[in-house]
């Protein structure tokens, strides 16, 4: 399956949300990050039929999804940010009528509800009420509703925010399982979520496509701008000041800085591997670095 | 299940919109129940009389009726006055009792029916007005049944509830960018939209079937096929429907009135996502039309309001006049029925923008065809707000002996009514001074319509009833329209306190808020009132048509059969009087039996303490004395009287003879 | 606690919707206003020469002013001949005889009898007449005092006191106040608004989840509740004041006068028996004290119900129905002084308080029943008040250490 954005534009009275966002995608999972107000849920419901994008084509395998109309649909899976959900239902209820809005047969829809609650461990919690759910266990009520239709493409639009470690760990492995076979798209700016699971990332910055890549050639792309810097205290601080600090660690008195700058921030500073989190400061900390569109 | 199912399950499960129905149906039904009168209590009080004549009359005005019934008011009119005749010729020994039983007999055949015909004669001057579309029938089932013309609350409150519920909880919960990705997004929205239509118009048409079997199983409805015009509130309209078919239509126009305000309220929840400015916006645009503008322009509007009214398209052009000019003033014109049709569609039009815009709101947009211009819904509810802008207590009382024919005296106070002021006075029958009953200096000082109506004495209490008539603003240009309250007081001659307790306005028409309410003609009678008596249950009016009594509690009035040309006695349990027979006779008022002594026959009586005295038309129109019973009579005078009345300390007779006072001291 | 006040007061009613509505009601008042003159003034017929407009005018500068047995000699000498040529109903009513003022003598007779004859009369003889209750008055209490009823010896009094030396002096245009003191449309409006504006104040930290925050802040739990219900409480004043205020610039914007303020509230017909010596400008001064005080009490009510709710559908709607039955009530019981006084609706329309002399006993005293609604409400309002400061959440650390 080939998703493609073709220059999909929204405009929000003068301000742009999204800028000509041109991007293909296909099998895998596809990170989509971002500062805040970067234009990623902008671009996900537009993608999912929420919003109307102002100008631009997506296609999906080469066909227009406007043409596809209500048969794209089912090729989604969408969860939402923070869900609720309703609070009175129960987690089966609610997942069957979720099936009943995806037009899933009632008996098939009993099965895919019994199957992917084992799939996320909440067989044991399917008839206690969603108003009585942990946040861990709503989440994976979401992904869970997401799932159903047994969708091509699942759009999860910060499905790891407010979660603990555990959980988040979890809920990474899942969306490595559900990658068997679809695309996912997975908004957040919790950069360790995509880091291992990614097969790439797409960065948005004010509503346009800054990067698209693997991680890897993302972070080869600012190899040698990544510094590590002892200093004392007052050093640090004023190091702090100057450059884009990535991480400080405190050992004995002395401070390590991770500093992420073109050229060397002072003589001792160390070049050093960066990582995925690296890559999002450099190119999201500010507009005087010039960026190819994709590596 | 399906999505219906759950949308059902949804609204109506936990969001408990089946209590709220549920709720509404029962409210409604025992307020019906509670409140209900009988729009023309006659009809119903002598409800066999007045069959009796309906049996004859049925149906449409035509001259050989009109005869008969003239003919009949004539029979009953000598009747009346062979049978006073008949008893005087009986009593003063002119005619034997065979004679007296054969003439009574056949004037009671006459007079079987009398009261009724009262009823069906005021139905005749009716009908006589527009002998064309008038038809007589049994009209409190139809009249009761078309009586509502107020905005329903209780159903008003469930459609706000409902509707503002639907989609304002899934914004609430933020299931509505979820819901949108579904493939059956739409067919949810439909869903919702649908089933809150369904259940507002299967709460509204319960609502009219309620009232349908309420008034059917307590007054009848019968003569479904007579036209509208036979019920007063549409006697001047010209439209060309029957009783059954004009509440058919006027049950549909509300039911579409009930969806077209759910209609509007789902559209607002849509565009405002909110619970509380979905509902503020929804009561304004009813609530402030309702109170704001006049009925002429609120049934223009295509707005939900008239639906929800509806009566005011089947009635027919009133008019007051104006009270400077004596010009007509038009306060309702009658709206024709392509007016009515030209309103519908253009409502009909909103409706289905609204629905389409919500549907699109709800849908994918990879679903949906066109562009969607969010613009038009606001415009649309903008267009919207625009045309709805342009547009008692109870006091123990151990209930001394009352007589309507004589002024009540106490241990400590008697009561003096004057006949050249009209007015009642209070003298201490100690000192001898006079001061006026009604204490408060204002009373009738800026109004010349405050008076002092009737009097009731039960010591240390005394009860007057007085009457004001007030001014107030109506709607169309007057300032001098007037309604009439007439009160009952309560004075305790120890501690000269005044308690009202208890207060009607009798005439119709009177504004509330803004708000025209009709109070009927339940009241009416109060206008007419010359005597009052009470116990801690109830308060008996006299009139010249009965006496009606009023339960202390519930309000609710009953006519008894009680002739009201003597004097009629009370002693806090049995009211006293002579019947149409010249009987004197007990009516129990707890029991609600009647029971006439037979060995007393009489002219005129009145109770005191030892009993009753009557003066004996049996013997010569002497004096006698017998027990509340009527048992034990006993001779007290040879003397032939013409009234026998007793103040509260004696008794005092009036002789045939010479006119003369006789005083007997108990 | 001005800070938390402010903050709480733009937050809950400079919200767009709220200020939308103020705009689209103030609208519909003005709306309704203007109709009211439109359907009751006589006035209404335009600049023409003779028009009831122009002629009246003409006229009020004539016997406007102290009422002189001149200016009444004056005004009889041109209204009793056409009351005798207009009796027998005989007279033209052609309407463009140019010997009369208005085209027609009926009209003639008609513009002085509504705007001059009747006017005079009632003033010139309700001196006569509150002379005379307070003779009656006086009379009662020396009779209530032989029989040693204190209580209504100190009622008398009272009358006597209230109707002694009442006189209307000068004569003035009335119908612009005698409508306005009759108008009660804005109070639905009021009630409305207010409603919306209160429904928020807790169900809308509920619904944005910001009640879990403000439980932990040192200034939240009662220091916020208590800001919130000042913040409302100065909503609803300003929201009553506002449609007080607006009332009146309707009223003299549309009949293009302020003519007649300066009266005595008892010039107006039913104010006969008013309960306070005042002119109508002080009695509307009085009468938007009161209003503010029945919105308020009735506004601490809705507060206090939607406390326990977590969104603003049921309390709205409970709160509504419950504004309905204080109506209904109101006009069903409106016989009973003390159901006026316990009915905070009665404020609102507070004619029915002011317009007649009632009292109410309290204590053996006989209290104007405005002045005991007043002070019932603000006991109830408080009362209210207190309960909300009490039942709304606290922090249980907070707790504890005022129980040590």
């Amino acid at each position: 399956m080939e998703i493609t954005f073709e220059s999909v534009s929204k405009q929000y009275r003068s301000k742009y949300a999204l800028k000509n966002f041109t991007a293909t995608l296909s099998e895998g999972v596809y990170g989509l990050l971002g500062e805040n107000g970067a234009g990623k849920t902008t671009l996900i419901n537009t993608f999912v039929g929420i919003l109307r994008g102002d100008s631009g084509t997506i296609r999906v395998d080469g066909q227009d999804v406007r043409t596809l109309g209500k048969a794209f649909l089912p090729q989604i899976g969408y969860m939402p940010q923070y869900p609720i959900f309703y609070r009175d239902f129960t987690v089966k209820d609610f997942l069957l009528y979720m099936c009943a809005l995806k037009d899933i047969p009632t008996r098939e829809a009993q099965d895919r509800v019994s199957e992917l609650l084992a799939t996320v461990n909440l067989t044991d919690a399917q008839d206690k009420k969603i108003g009585a759910l942990s946040g861990g266990m709503r989440q994976r009520v979401g992904i869970v509703q997401a799932m159903l239709s047994d969708p091509k493409i699942l759009i999860l639009d910060e499905p790891t925010a407010g979660l603990d470690p555990s959980e988040r760990i979890r809920f990474r492995n899942l969306i490595s399982r559900f990658a068997q076979g679809r695309t996912i798209l997975l908004a957040t700016h919790i950069v360790s979520d995509v880091e291992c699971i990614a097969r790439e990332i797409l960065l948005l910055k004010q509503g346009t496509l800054l990067m698209q890549g693997t991680p890897a050639a993302l972070e080869r792309n600012i190899e040698g701008k990544v510094w590590n810097v002892t200093a004392g205290a007052e050093s640090a601080a004023l190091l702090t000041d100057m450059y884009c600090v990535s991480n400080m660690k405190q050992e004995g008195g002395q401070f390590t800085l991770r500093i992420v700058e073109d050229g060397s921030p002072i003589k001792t500073a160390q070049p050093v591997q960066p990582n995925l989190e690296d890559v999002f400061l450099y190119y999201c900390r500010g507009e005087r670095h010039d960026t190819p569109d994709t590596v | 299940m399906s999505v219906f199912s759950y949308e059902w399950k949804k609204l109506m499960i936990y969001q408990r919109g089946l209590c709220y129905i549920l709720a509404a149906l029962l409210v409604s039904t025992v307020w019906l129940a509670a409140t209900d009168r009988p729009q023309n209590s006659a009809m119903e009080e002598y409800r066999e009389e007045y069959e009796w004549y309906l049996e004859r009359l049925d149906g449409a005005y035509t001259e050989e009726k009109a005869a008969w019934l003239e003919q009949e008011a004539q029979a009953i009119t000598e009747a009346r006055y062979t049978r006073s005749r008949s008893q005087e010729s009986y009593y003063s020994g002119q005619i034997t009792a065979e004679q007296y039983e054969r003439q009574i007999a056949e004037v009671n055949t006459v007079l079987a029916h009398e009261h009724g015909f009262e009823a069906v004669y005021r139905q005749y001057l009716y009908v006589c007005e527009n002998t064309g579309n008038r038809y007589f029938l049994n009209t409190n089932g139809w009249a009761g049944l078309f009586s509502a013309q107020t905005l329903d609350f209780s159903l008003f409150l469930v459609i706000l509830i409902l509707a503002a519920t639907v989609f304002c909880s899934e914004y609430s919960c933020q299931m509505d960018a979820l819901l949108r990705t579904a493939p059956q997004s739409r067919k949810s929205a439909r869903s919702k939209a649908v089933m809150t239509l369904c259940v507002v118009f299967a709460l509204c048409g319960g609502l009219a079937l309620i009232r349908f079997a309420f008034f059917g199983i307590k007054y009848g409805l019968p003569h479904g096929e007579y036209p509208v015009q036979s019920i007063a509130c549409f006697g001047g309209s010209t439209k060309n429907v029957s009783l059954l078919a004009a509440y058919l239509i006027l049950t549909g126009l509300r039911c579409f009135g009930s969806v077209y305000l759910a209609v509007l309220l789902l559209f607002t929840s849509v565009l405002v996502k909110k619970y509380a400015l979905t509902v503020v916006i929804g009561v304004a645009s009813t609530l402030i039309p309702y109170i704001g503008l006049s009925r002429q322009i609120c049934y223009r509007l295509p707005i939900p309001l008239p639906f929800l009214l509806a009566a005011g398209f089947l009635e027919g052009a009133s008019s007051v006049e104006d009270s400077l000019t004596g010009e007509p003033i038009v306060t309702f014109s009658e709206r024709s029925p392509q007016e009515l049709l030209a309103l519908l569609v253009l409502s009909a039009v909103c409706y289905a923008l609204m629905v389409w815009w919500v549907l699109r709101q709800n849908t994918n947009c990879w679903q949906s065809g066109k562009k969607l211009v969010r613009r038009h819904g606001a415009a649309a509810l903008g267009l919207l707000i625009l045309l709805s802008l342009s547009g008692c207590s109870v006091a123990e009382s151990a209930n001394g002996i009352f007589n309507s024919s004589s002024q009540s005296v106490s241990e400590t106070y008697s009561v003096i009514y004057d006949d050249q002021t009209r007015t009642y006075a209070l003298e201490n029958r100690a000192t001898g001074a006079l001061t006026d009953l009604a204490l408060s200096p204002l009373f009738g000082a800026f109004s010349d319509g405050e008076s002092i109506k009737a009097v009731y004495m039960d010591a240390p209490y005394i009860y007057y009833m007085s009457s004001r008539t007030e001014q107030y603003v109506d709607r169309v240009g007057s300032y001098n329209s007037t309604a009439t309250q007439v009160s009952i007081v309560r004075l305790d001659t120890e501690t000269f306190e005044e308690q009202v307790i208890f207060e009607k306005i009798t005439d119709s028409g009177r504004s509330l808020l803004g708000i025209d309410y009709t109070v009927g003609d339940t009241w009416m009678f109060l206008q007419y009132c010359y005597g009052f008596f009470l116990n801690n249950d109830s308060l008996f009016f006299i009139t010249n048509d009965g006496v009606t009594e009023v339960s202390r509690n519930i309000q609710r009035t009953q006519v008894l059969d009680i002739p009201t040309k003597g004097n009629i006695a009370f002693d806090g349990r049995t009211i006293y009087f002579i019947n149409e027979n010249s009987l004197l006779t007990a009516y129990d008022t707890k029991t609600h039996k009647e029971r006439p002594f037979r060995n007393v026959v009489a002219s005129d009586f009145c109770l005191t303490d030892q009993g009753l005295y009557f003066i004996n038309r049996m013997d010569s129109d002497c004096v006698y004395l017998c027990g509340r019973d009527g048992v034990g009579s006993l001779k007290i005078s040879n003397d032939p009287a013409l009234s026998v009345v007793y103040d509260g300390e004696k008794v005092t007779m009036i002789l045939k003879s010479d006119g003369k006072e006789v005083v007997f001291e108990l | 606690m001005i800070r938390l006040i402010r903050y709480e007061f733009i937050k809950q009613f400079c919200k767009r919707s709220i200020l939308a509505l103020f705009v689209v009601f103030s609208l519909a008042n003005l709306f309704k206003i203007y109709g009211e003159y439109k359907s009751y003034s006589f006035l209404t017929d335009g600049n023409g020469e003779r028009s009831w407009h122009t002629l009246h005018w003409q006229l009020y500068e004539e016997y406007r002013g102290e009422i002189t047995p001149e200016k009444v000699e004056r005004l009889l000498a041109a209204y009793q001949p056409l009351v005798e040529a207009t009796s027998d109903m005989t007279a033209s009513t052609a309407t463009d005889d140019p010997n009369t003022m208005t085209g027609n003598l009926y009209s003639d007779r008609n513009l002085l009898d509504k705007y001059f004859v009747t006017p005079m009369q009632y003033f010139y003889e309700y001196s006569g007449q509150s002379e005379q209750v307070a003779n009656r008055a006086r009379q009662s209490a020396a009779l209530y005092g032989e029989r040693g009823a204190v209580y209504q010896q100190r009622e008398s009094g009272a009358i006597y006191n209230l109707y002694a030396g009442r006189t209307i002096p000068a004569f003035a245009y009335r119908e612009m106040c005698n409508y306005y003191l009759n108008y009660d449309f804005s109070i639905i409006l009021t009630l409305l608004l207010c409603l919306y504006g209160i429904i928020g104040t807790f169900v809308s930290e509920r619904e944005t989840q910001m009640d879990m925050l403000l439980l932990v802040s040192p200034n939240g739990g009662r220091k916020t509740t208590l800001a919130k219900i000042l913040a409302a409480t100065l909503f609803l004043l300003l929201t009553s004041l506002w449609f007080s205020l607006l009332d009146l610039i309707g009223f003299a914007v549309s009949f293009q006068t302020l003519e007649g303020l300066t009266l005595p509230v008892f010039a107006i017909p039913n104010f006969a028996e008013a309960s306070v010596n005042i002119s109508i400008f002080q009695y509307v001064l009085l009468s938007a004290a009161l209003k503010c005080a029945g919105a308020w009490v009735i506004g601490m009510l809705w507060l206090l119900i939607s406390m326990f709710w977590k969104n603003a559908l049921l309390p709205f709607v409970i709160n509504f129905a419950l504004c309905m039955a204080l109506i209904v009530s109101g006009a069903a019981c409106a016989y009973s002084n003390f159901s006026k006084v316990l009915n905070p609706y009665s404020l609102l329309t507070n004619r029915v308080l002011l317009g007649k002399t009632e009292f109410v006993n309290l204590g053996g005293f006989p209290i104007l029943t405005w002045q005991a609604a007043i002070w019932f409400a603000l006991i109830a309002g408080l009362a209210v008040a207190v309960m909300i400061y009490f039942l709304s959440a606290e922090n249980c650390h907070r707790c504890v250490w005022r129980a040590k």
